[in-house]
């Protein structure tokens, strides 16, 4: 499976740069939706950063989210949380995670998310993070993670005030 | 008259109060020895069985000696720096909760204790620490005096190991009030807005309790 996932990118990368502006910050790759991926402000020295997505499967067939990375992350693995009488209760999950037809899965800092490990760097509130997302048959799609703040709970009001500056993440200057 | 023996109702209304005295104890005494047996980590656990002595290195240098605490209340948290989702937000809104508090002139410091003292030494706590409010301390210590806090504060921590041969730690997310004689008061309730929370410290910082 992971051997389709180069050439799967490259594709993908091609089907965004033709599909042409694309509203705010969301991502289509095929039958798949991404909205707004994010993470977060990284404290002083940290080496994980949580990334968040959600992802509708438009299609017919169902995809599997399976992972991702970030330039600045070593590696990424993705894992689930849950609270349990006031515990704090975390798995990875190694099968990833299934995008039925018609469904949307909704990565966030109270439920699955991505973990993006060994930082080289500190993630700075505002600025625009490129990585991928990891599908079973979409393959590695690139995006932007947009870095909020350090206290985001949930993607509230992005980075702030972003000038229009050409920078409108429809698919191009994927740096590839 | 007044060597009369007295009526003999007052003294069978204090026997029976000595009674009702003598079933309350026992009656605590039960509970006490029932919410002493809980299970660790399950829910937040009664007060009066909760908390402890420490002293930990601190992330602003030195030690900090609980004993050095007393008459003032604080607040304790357990977590860990290779946390990602609800220890940095939980910090973050902790410090700006503890901020807030100081601007209407009250003060309370927070100590942010490590589950994870191997990868979370005081060099590396301090970094960390840096992002968040002065009125938090982050503390750790050496594996024996984690372990003694953790039991002492019936934390839960459990170690999961990770795909990638690295761990994550599962644990418990509550903000403990301390009251000043170092007594657990009850969980700081951050989930319902600052009003309330602020509410809650102004309590425990008035009467060292809170309800």
């Amino acid at each position: 499976m992971r051997s389709i996932a180069l050439p799967a990118a490259l594709l993908l990368a091609l089907g965004l740069a033709a599909a042409g502006p694309a509203k705010a910050h969301d991502y289509s790759a095929g039958p798949l939706k991404l909205g707004h991926p994010w993470s977060r402000a990284t404290p002083g020295g940290a080496k994980v950063a949580g990334g968040y997505v959600t992802v509708t499967n438009t299609g017919s067939d169902p995809d599997r989210l399976t992972g991702g990375s970030i330039e600045a992350a070593g590696r990424t693995e993705l894992h689930t949380m849950s609270m349990e009488g006031g515990v704090m209760k975390m798995a990875p999950l190694p099968n990833g995670l299934e995008v039925a037809p018609g469904k949307t899965v909704t990565l966030a800092p109270s439920g699955h998310h991505l973990m993006f490990m060994d930082l080289k760097r500190p993630l700075k509130q505002g600025e625009r993070v490129k990585g991928t997302l990891t599908f079973e048959r979409a393959g590695a799609v690139p995006v932007e993670f947009a870095v909020e703040s350090l206290a985001a709970k949930e993607p509230g009001k992005g980075p702030g005030k972003e000038k229009a500056s050409g920078h409108d993440h429809s698919g191009h200057d994927h740096g590839h | 008259m007044a060597t009369e023996p007295r009526p003999p109702a007052p003294a069978a209304q204090r026997g029976g109060t000595l009674i009702l005295v003598a079933f309350a104890l026992a009656l605590v005494g039960i509970v006490g020895a029932t919410v002493a047996f809980l299970p660790r980590g399950e829910r937040p656990p009664a007060m009066s069985v909760v908390g402890g002595p420490f002293r930990l290195e601190s992330s602003k240098g030195g030690t900090v000696d609980s004993r050095a605490l007393k008459g003032k209340p604080f607040l304790v948290f357990f977590g860990f720096t290779q946390c990602p989702n609800v220890c940095p937000t939980t910090l973050a809104d902790l410090g700006t909760l503890l901020d807030e508090f100081g601007a209407q002139g009250g003060e309370i410091q927070a100590y942010y204790i490590t589950l994870d003292p191997e990868r979370d030494t005081a060099a590396v706590m301090r970094e960390y620490m840096a992002s968040f409010s002065e009125r938090i301390t982050g503390l750790t210590g050496t594996k024996e005096a984690i372990d003694a806090v953790i039991r002492d504060y019936r934390a839960f921590v459990k170690r999961v190991p990770l795909p990638g041969g690295d761990y994550t730690l599962e644990h418990t997310l509550m903000v403990y009030m301390m009251d000043r004689d170092g007594g657990f008061a009850g969980p700081l309730d951050l989930s319902a807005g600052h009003p309330l929370a602020l509410k809650q410290l102004r309590k425990l910082v008035s009467d060292g309790r809170s309800t």
